[in-house]
């Protein structure tokens, strides 16, 4: 027995009851199952949509789909379950994507709630004026280029700004894990979203301070 | 399991790893569980990625290719990796200094060499280099090479892997898997061996520079981060010390050695030999006399002369060398383990550059140019022996590019990022602008840039047939899908009606199928027909070229050459003729090492003559010599 099942909920197979690693193929009898297709990443992956996760559990998690799953492995399994197991890797390495960094966890995290709240996330949190000056003035700086030492700065100031909104997120999400229903639970969940928002903005700036590629 | 012996009538099945390389191509093979170097027959190891064709258009590979660049100095290609899936705006100072013409192809924006009039993708001329690669080992295993893993720089996009897994089609090869050459040097080194770690392997070859950060962790691969520069390499130091070399010389002068074919490509080997003697000892002596432009150089260098002007390309690896381990979150001391690739690393300011960085030496036990080879006949085997056990190495790659589609405005979305694990799909939906539209253009990018115009276009997508409606209603989603091979493929499906759209893919760099399709059948090789048939088709077309080359060479060089030595020609060219009419395999063979030995010395002049270059007491000849027996 693998080290990931341990932390991960198994699920068996419908049809041989063996265990999956992937919720949406069955790596033992090959059945697939592409009505799960719309399920969360979480879901299918089998594991709780939280936003506390170990890099390991991920790690130990992916290498197990990819022992099982990688379509190198199927190859001589006939043209189907290749063909299977190649979109089965392929789901489960976007389903690895919307989880592994905790921001694109966190927005995977408030899609599954606004299938709920239908909406009323959307378009309630503009983001003050500001940030968003700041924001446009630093992408500029940035797209000009940076003396190497004023780039080093900013990109200190980058990880120290997305730490802080890592753990106001880690406390939203642990506040809406102890609440119930009700109009409380709606403010943390925009409380969360504007964390977020903001971070996308940081997360940009940090894309572009390692860009362009040097080619 | 022991190497198979020939047996006649019954052919050997090759399953081989094969470096496409800008300088060199190397082809591999797994025996009893170690990857070995197919030598052919005459025991040679490497390939050179050279072709020279003919005015005939028949094609020369390897090292008759590069003998015969003085003769034919138009006619003979080098560097064509650098060419594949490129466009003449990419390419800028590349361009400069080629004897051979480059020029818009008829295929999208793609390049073709113009050789005798008749034009060539680079697809084609790098296919008859693998083809050549192949007969090689086919001769010396006498078995047929069906299948191969064939590597390209990490960092090569999308074009550029799907121009290089054409030239394998239309060389006749089942391309099992397009691998990076990173990676299949980690293999190579048996890094995957049940250990955990972080690897970064740095290739610095003939023309192309990588850098990239690998992941074990119980013998699963995981490409993490990487990063690279196609246009920087071995021969970028070549270009630096021939600049060295001219810098005494008139402006004028300097122009005009440069604009000649021939004194050009004698000025690139006593570069290249003054590197490689500068890599090993303290000074070098060049001396270069160009009589037919009345020049003369006569310059000593020192190793410090040659690390001062290589340093600043050597810096710009180590640039990359952060910029790479910046991408992965990782300083210095978080690499376990660094491997060298590509003849380059051999510098020895580079090795030391390196160690200083880490802070430990990098690996250097197998050789560098041999490496990448080695790890893709491990990964072809593992391929075709691949059960469902739990042993065997997976390799987990990411794209090397983000992969987005251009929007209203010149914008562009991203759809894939950099660095997902591969294979990947991404899903987007579409729908018309106007009512009773039937058909959706898409513009697919590929890169790191925010518009559109920044960006490296793979392709136009035109989706059709999609059912008329009003506009807005009809919902096109198109797959995108990147295989484990880094390839794009798109599809596409309306949703409403449920018709599957029509998609028509125009590459902006590459060929289309059907235009594959039709050079795999243009190609002699794809005929399942006879081994022994095919082999000696091959032999006969070979033996032809090698005649008129003889012919043509004595026809030039009469008067300058040795009369004892034009008679032997003459003879060798007689028996070849005879050879050929009598239609026999072994004989049309003798006659044609009889014929390569006796010509050989007519090129060994030449190049005397052209060069007069002597670098530390040894002659051009003498080193290329010396390289031919090293290989």
């Amino acid at each position: 027995m693998s080290t990931y099942a341990k932390k991960i909920q198994a699920q068996q197979c419908d049809e041989c009851g063996a265990e999956m690693v992937l919720l949406l193929f069955c790596d033992h009898c090959g059945v697939d199952y592409p009505d799960r297709k719309h399920l969360s990443a979480f879901s299918v992956l089998g594991l709780q949509p939280r936003f506390t996760l170990e890099d390991e559990t991920i790690e130990s998690l992916e290498l197990e789909l990819a022992r099982r799953l990688h379509p190198d492995k199927w190859q001589h399994r006939g043209e189907r379950l290749h063909r299977k197991a190649l979109l089965a890797q392929s789901a489960a390495n976007e389903a690895l994507e919307a989880i592994r960094e905790p921001f694109d966890r966190g927005d995977s995290l408030l899609l599954l709630q606004e299938e709920v709240l239908a909406g009323q996330l959307d378009g309630n949190n503009v983001l003050p004026q500001d940030f968003l000056v700041e924001q446009l003035e630093l992408q500029e700086e940035v797209s000009d280029g940076l003396p190497p030492d004023r780039k080093r700065a900013l990109r200190a100031r980058v990880r120290s700004e997305l730490a802080t909104l890592r753990s106001e997120l880690d406390d939203h999400f642990q506040n809406l894990e102890q609440t119930g229903d009700g109009s409380y639970r709606l403010d943390v969940l925009k409380d969360a979203r504007a964390c977020l928002d903001r971070a996308r903005y940081w997360r940009n700036l940090r894309r572009a301070l390692k860009g362009p590629t040097p080619t | 399991m022991r190497i198979p012996l020939p047996v006649k009538g019954q052919s050997v099945d090759i399953v081989a790893g094969i470096d496409l390389g800008t300088t060199n191509t190397l082809v591999a093979q797994v025996v009893d569980g170690s990857p070995q170097i197919i030598p052919d027959r005459e025991g040679r190891r490497i390939t050179p990625s050279v072709v020279s064709i003919d005015d005939e258009h028949h094609p020369v590979v390897g090292d008759e290719a590069r003998e015969r660049a003085l003769l034919n100095p138009s006619g003979t290609l080098w560097s064509v990796k650098r060419f594949l899936g490129r466009g003449l705006a990419d390419l800028g100072e590349d361009l400069r200094g080629l004897p051979y013409r480059v020029e818009p192809s008829k295929h999208g924006e793609q390049v073709a060499f113009r050789v005798h009039g008749k034009q060539y993708l680079p697809q084609e001329v790098s296919a008859m280099i693998l083809a050549e690669a192949k007969k090689r080992a086919e001769r010396a295993l006498g078995g047929r090479l069906r299948r191969a893993v064939i590597t390209v720089p990490a960092y090569f996009d999308d074009s550029q892997r799907q121009a290089t897994r054409d030239a394998g089609r239309i060389a006749g090869i089942d391309v099992l898997r397009i691998i990076n050459e990173p990676t299949a040097a980690a293999l190579a080194y048996g890094l995957d061996q049940g250990r955990t770690g972080t690897i970064l392997v740095y290739d610095l070859g003939g023309g192309t520079f990588d850098v990239s950060v690998l992941k074990l962790n119980e013998g699963v691969f995981k490409v993490i981060a990487t990063t690279g520069d196609t246009r920087l390499g071995g021969d970028d130091f070549d270009r630096q010390l021939m600049q060295l070399l001219l810098t005494d010389l008139e402006d004028d002068q300097r122009d005009q050695l440069l604009d000649h074919p021939g004194c050009s490509t004698a000025l690139k080997v006593a570069a290249e030999t003054a590197k490689k003697t500068l890599s090993e000892e303290e000074n070098a002596r060049i001396r270069l006399r160009f009589d037919q432009l009345g020049i003369e150089i006569d310059k000593t260098l020192s190793r410090a002369d040659y690390e001062g002007i290589i340093e600043p390309l050597v810096e710009r690896t180590l640039e990359a060398v952060n910029f790479v381990l910046d991408d992965a979150d990782l300083d210095p001391e978080d690499v376990s383990e660094v491997v060298c690739v590509g003849g380059s690393t051999r510098t020895p300011l580079v090795r030391r550059r390196l160690e200083e960085h880490f802070g430990r030496a990098p690996h250097t036990k197998l050789d560098p140019d041999e490496v990448v080879a080695l790890g893709a006949a491990l990964q072809a085997h593992a391929l075709c022996n691949a059960s469902d056990g739990e042993d065997g190495t997976v390799l987990l790659d990411v794209t090397p590019l983000s992969l987005g589609i251009e929007t209203y405005g010149g914008g562009v979305t991203k759809l894939l990022w950099r660095n997902t694990p591969i294979p990947v799909q991404a899903t987007e939906g579409f729908t018309t602008q106007v009512d009773n539209q039937t058909g959706v253009e898409i513009h697919v990018l590929q890169g790191e840039r925010e518009m559109a115009r920044d960006l490296r276009s793979l392709g136009h997508f035109k989706l059709s047939g999609i059912p008329p409606m009003p506009a807005g209603m009809p919902r096109v989603l198109v797959e995108f899908f990147i295989d484990a091979n880094g390839i794009l493929k798109v599809t596409a499906k309306e949703v409403t009606s449920g018709v599957k759209a029509g998609i028509e893919v125009t590459p902006t760099y590459g060929l289309t199928d059907d235009r594959v399709e039709e050079m795999i059948l243009d190609s002699i090789e794809h005929a399942e027909e006879d081994v022994e048939e095919r082999m000696f088709a091959d032999l006969k077309a070979e033996a032809s070229g090698l005649l008129r080359y003889s012919r043509s060479a004595l026809a030039q060089r009469q008067q300058s050459l040795d009369p004892a030595l034009v008679t032997q020609v003459e003879s060798a060219v007689a028996g070849m003729e005879v050879a050929l009419d009598s239609g026999d395999k072994d004989s049309v063979e003798a006659a044609m090492t009889v014929l390569n030995e006796s010509t050989h010395p007519i090129a060994t002049q030449m190049m005397n003559e052209v060069l007069k270059v002597t670098v530390t007491g040894r002659t051009v000849t003498d080193i290329l010599d010396e390289k031919q027996r090293r290989a």
